[in-house]
């Protein structure tokens, strides 16, 4: 496939950063865990923000809905202090859109640190009829709204949070390639 | 790279302070001069006797008002003339040349919203005023922190009083009022941007503040203010041309390049563009631009004309 077209993010452990004033956890479900290790690891003040139902290992945890996070943000982008990092753990669809958000209202792009948690599924947006699939686990998907198979292809959207899927069989109704589950 | 040139007249000279001076500009062809973001300067000639001398100044008028410049001008007593002879010489009418626009110091917040910080030492208020001239009632939240020797002799005070109210901060130093940077930064708020225009010193103190206190480098924005400083007199040698030059106290690297007619390509004439930038292939220089990376200096591997000169006593010798 073309380096040309590739923009998949890749992901390194994210680890506590030093000189931070206030560090802001957020996580989905699938982010819990990594979220705890971070928050342990954490020397001083920290916020963490849970958009999962209650965990055990984050007791002082804030819960909101998915609904609201977006409005969380800019209530705590307006108290927390300018040297805060922010860390982000999740599903690809959870964390970049998050991650949008902070940058949308002022944070510095340095500041954001995400990682890529849970099971290995992506959201794909029908490049045809703009319907979202949530967690697709292969290569090929069939469209929950035009009923087109799409393929999952490596070009991730960071503002939609998900992948593009495009008609794979469109020259050839009858060449359908085998679906795969998604490796990385 | 050369700026297109623009002829304008001074249409006024108002009297900011005892040494400071606001010169309107307005062109001499058409209605309109270019567009201009906050924070841009302009560089103008100042015919000084047999020589140019080419000084930057940022715009201190609204960018909306397109049919006039403003500038505001201390007279520095270690001035190499410029100030001097702006203050002495310049009228209303006189006709000058300066080149468009360029900007170096962008001042805006990073969102929608986002509050803007501003810190200005002394002069160094002037990049402020396009930004503050502009402000409308629906721009984010902004407030001015303004530091300066005597209230007398300080640009604006009025003006931005009526321009900010209780978001202008003052701090005068004959009356004992300092401003403090690790309390001003340590109490802002994630994704307030940090506009510093000062002395060095002022812009280091924000600078290493903010670094200690985790801010992202990206939302310190500086401009350095100094006049470009002569300094002890040196000589400079050309590897190509094999020529060699000697540099005044009066004047810079890239002056005395002009003056000898050596082409060398600059815009900011203040260390930060990076236009002027030679390779040094042998002396040692005393770097005094923002450009360079640590490393570079040290290298000794480049400098940058419009600011830098030779260390005492020494020679420097240009790959020109």
């Amino acid at each position: 496939m073309s380096r040309i077209f590739y923009s998949k993010p890749s992901y390194s452990p994210v680890s506590p950063q030093p000189h931070s004033r206030h560090h802001l956890i957020i996580a989905d479900a699938s982010g819990a865990a990594r979220a705890a290790k971070l928050q342990a690891a954490c020397a001083g003040p920290n916020t963490v923000l849970l958009i999962a139902p209650a965990d055990a290992r984050l007791p002082e945890a804030e819960l909101r809905e998915p609904r609201e996070l977006a409005d969380r943000l800019s209530a705590l982008i307006a108290q927390l202090p300018a040297g805060t990092s922010c860390y982000l753990f999740g599903r690809e669809s959870f964390i970049w859109p998050a991650a949008i958000r902070l940058q949308d209202l002022g944070t510095a792009r340095s500041q954001i640190h995400v990682e890529r948690c849970g099971p290995m599924v992506r959201d794909v947006l029908c490049i045809h009829c703009k319907t979202r699939m949530h967690d697709v686990t292969d290569t090929l998907v069939c469209c929950d709204g035009c009923d087109l198979l799409l393929w999952n292809y490596d070009h991730f959207s960071r503002r939609h949070g998900a992948y593009m899927g495009f008609q794979v069989n469109a020259e050839q109704a009858d060449d359908t390639p085998v679906a795969e589950a998604l490796s990385s | 790279m050369t700026q297109t040139r623009h002829r304008v007249r001074v249409s006024a000279v108002a009297r900011l302070g005892p040494s400071i001076r606001e010169i309107h500009l307005e062109p001499l062809e058409g209605d309109h001069l270019p567009a201009f973001s906050p924070g841009s300067h302009v560089v103008m000639e100042l015919p000084l006797g047999e020589h140019v001398l080419r000084n930057a100044y940022s715009l201190t008028s609204s960018p909306f008002e397109r049919s006039r410049y403003a500038i505001a001008v201390r007279r520095q007593p270690d001035s190499r003339g410029g100030s001097r002879w702006i203050h002495d010489e310049l009228v209303p009418g006189r006709q000058l040349r300066i080149e468009a626009p360029n900007n170096y110091f962008p001042i805006r917040a990073p969102a929608d919203g986002a509050p803007l910080l501003l810190i200005a030492g002394g002069i160094g208020i002037t990049p402020f005023m396009s930004l503050l001239r502009a402000r409308r009632p629906d721009s984010g939240p902004m407030s001015l922190h303004y530091a300066f020797r005597d209230r007398v002799d300080t640009a604006y005070l009025a003006e931005l009083k009526r321009l900010l109210g209780s978001d202008l901060h003052t701090y005068e130093s004959t009356a004992g009022e300092r401003l403090d940077p690790a309390s001003l930064l340590a109490a802002q708020h994630l994704g307030t941007q940090v506009a510093v225009c000062g002395p060095a010193a002022m812009i280091e103190a924000v600078r290493a503040k903010a670094a200690a206190l985790g801010w992202p480098e990206q939302r310190v924005l500086y401009e350095r203010f100094s006049a470009p400083a002569g300094g002890t007199p040196f000589r400079v040698r050309l590897q190509r041309s094999g020529r060699s030059i000697a540099v005044s106290s009066e004047e810079t690297l890239l002056e005395a390049l002009e003056r000898a007619q050596v082409p060398v390509r600059s815009l900011c004439r203040a260390g930060v563009c990076g236009e002027c930038r030679t390779d040094l292939l042998g002396g040692e220089a005393e770097h005094q631009d923002l450009f360079l990376s640590d490393q570079e200096k040290t290298a000794q591997c480049a400098v940058m004309p419009c600011v830098s000169r030779a260390c005492a006593g020494g020679e420097l010798l240009l790959d020109l």
